[in-house]
């Protein structure tokens, strides 16, 4: 039973940011030839992206954008804030979370709890739920934190495939304790079974560096250190048979009807998964937004996005604010959670050139 | 549905030019088999026929012949 509906937790505010570099996905037509680019942009829908391969923006850096423009815009108190959740797998350091680093950057209180998900698309939806959760157990005030970012690179750097489906993005969220909110419901789902669809599979303790290092050299054991691994194919299956199930019982758990919701703001895994999960569903594709096309897939960071790059190009004077919000990845992680936002409180997108410097120096540790 | 309409199915997913394909030929062969042309076909298996297969089932295609034998 994964099913959850709660009062009390109202969304005052949404917003997203971007780092401060576009890269158009005909800029790689010369590397990979013009027409696996002209296909890649049909079958993905991508035909922009923003990222930090070159800037070196963290999603720490993102999302701490993203929060001072909701606390700065409406002049919030931010001793009211007892929780703040960095929903992400894109941190800083392994040890420690990022959370608290963000606690200190935003200047929150020390009665504030400071914790990382490192969850990747799903990230934002079990965020949502876990909000929700703090707000029906005495915290005031919830700031949810969802970014994903790639890692810098060397100048010069050159991809050996088309790199422009992952796009770069941060987002928060704020909550609030109010008991006239519209209730927050949902239906959350794991599927570890599946988990080698989606991986960094050397990329922690399972398999441990420096056997590695011994076992195939060190460059090697640094390309694997580093390697993402998808299955293109199973994903696609996955969207279409567990997705489009759970979505199909959540509408019959909440008895909803698709046409009480301004928009389904879906994880931007791409354009063709997005519009088969809408045929499948039956849900209108003109109400989901496609934010793919300007900002590739931004991982945990999508669905806030899809809903700040909605509301900023409409009209919201008669909108009800009531959305679904639908997430889905790695893990095999996913989850749908109905929500009612602030349309006029959901920010027009950012974009963030600053790099944190956090005072650390080679220099002084070895 | 007809194998004249199945195969003008399976030339739209591959985007080759209409009647330039035959049960017998082999995806080896056609230059636009790829992994991108494979997502549209498994999106296709799953409008039109109702099957949703898996990565590995379509690693294990070898020819039209294979991917027909999906739409029935």
């Amino acid at each position: 039973m994964a099913y959850f509906n709660f009062n009390n937790a109202k969304i005052k505010a949404v917003a997203a940011s971007v780092p401060d570099d576009v890269e158009y996905t005909t800029d790689y037509s010369e590397l990979f030839g013009e027409e696996y680019v002209r296909k890649f942009t049909i079958s993905t829908g991508v035909k922009r992206r923003f990222t930090t391969h070159r800037l070196g923006v963290t999603a720490s850096d993102l999302c701490c954008a993203a929060a001072e423009k909701i606390l700065t815009e409406l002049n919030y108190d931010r001793s009211k804030i007892d929780a703040l959740i960095f929903t992400s797998s894109s941190r800083d350091y392994i040890q420690p979370v990022t959370a608290t680093i963000l606690q200190d950057r935003l200047g929150l209180s020390d009665d504030c709890m400071c914790y990382d998900v490192p969850l990747g698309c799903s990230a934002y939806v079990y965020g949502l739920y876990l909000a929700t959760m703090h707000i029906n157990s005495g915290c005031r005030s919830v700031l949810l934190l969802a970014g994903s970012t790639g890692e810098q690179m060397p100048k010069g750097y050159v991809p050996s495939e088309i790199p422009m489906l992952f796009g770069n993005g941060g987002s928060a969220t704020l909550l609030e304790h109010d008991e006239a909110a519209a209730p927050t419901y949902g239906l959350l789902r794991s599927m570890g079974r599946d988990f080698k669809m989606l991986a960094s599979p050397f990329s922690g303790q399972r398999h441990p560096f420096w056997p590695m290092v011994e076992k195939y050299g060190y460059k090697k054991a640094c390309l694997l250190r580093s390697l993402f691994h998808m299955e293109g194919m199973d994903v696609m299956r996955f969207s279409l048979k567990e997705v489009a199930t759970m979505i199909k019982d959540f509408k019959e758990h909440f008895q909803c009807d698709y046409d009480d919701y301004e928009i389904l703001a879906c994880h931007q895994a791409n354009k063709l998964i997005v519009s088969n999960l809408a045929r499948k569903i039956k849900f209108p594709l003109a109400k989901i937004p496609l934010s793919i096309v300007d900002y590739g897939n931004t991982g945990c960071a999508s669905i806030p996005l899809a809903i700040c790059e909605h509301y900023a190009n409409k009209d919201t004077s008669d909108d009800t604010g009531k959305i679904l919000t639908c997430g889905f990845g790695i893990g095999l992680s996913l989850g749908i959670v109905g929500i009612t936002v602030e349309p006029e409180n959901c920010f027009p997108i950012l974009r963030v050139a600053d790099r944190y410097d956090d005072g650390i120096r080679v220099e002084d540790y070895v | 549905m007809e194998l004249k309409e199945k195969m003008a199915l399976i030339e739209e997913v591959l985007d080759v030019e209409e009647g330039s394909l035959s049960p017998e030929t082999l995806l080896s062969d056609v230059d636009e088999w790829d992994s991108i042309s494979a997502l549209s076909l498994i999106v296709m298996l799953d409008e039109n026929f109702d099957r949703t297969i898996s990565g590995a089932q379509i690693k294990a295609l070898e020819s039209v012949k294979d991917i027909l034998a999906y739409m029935e």
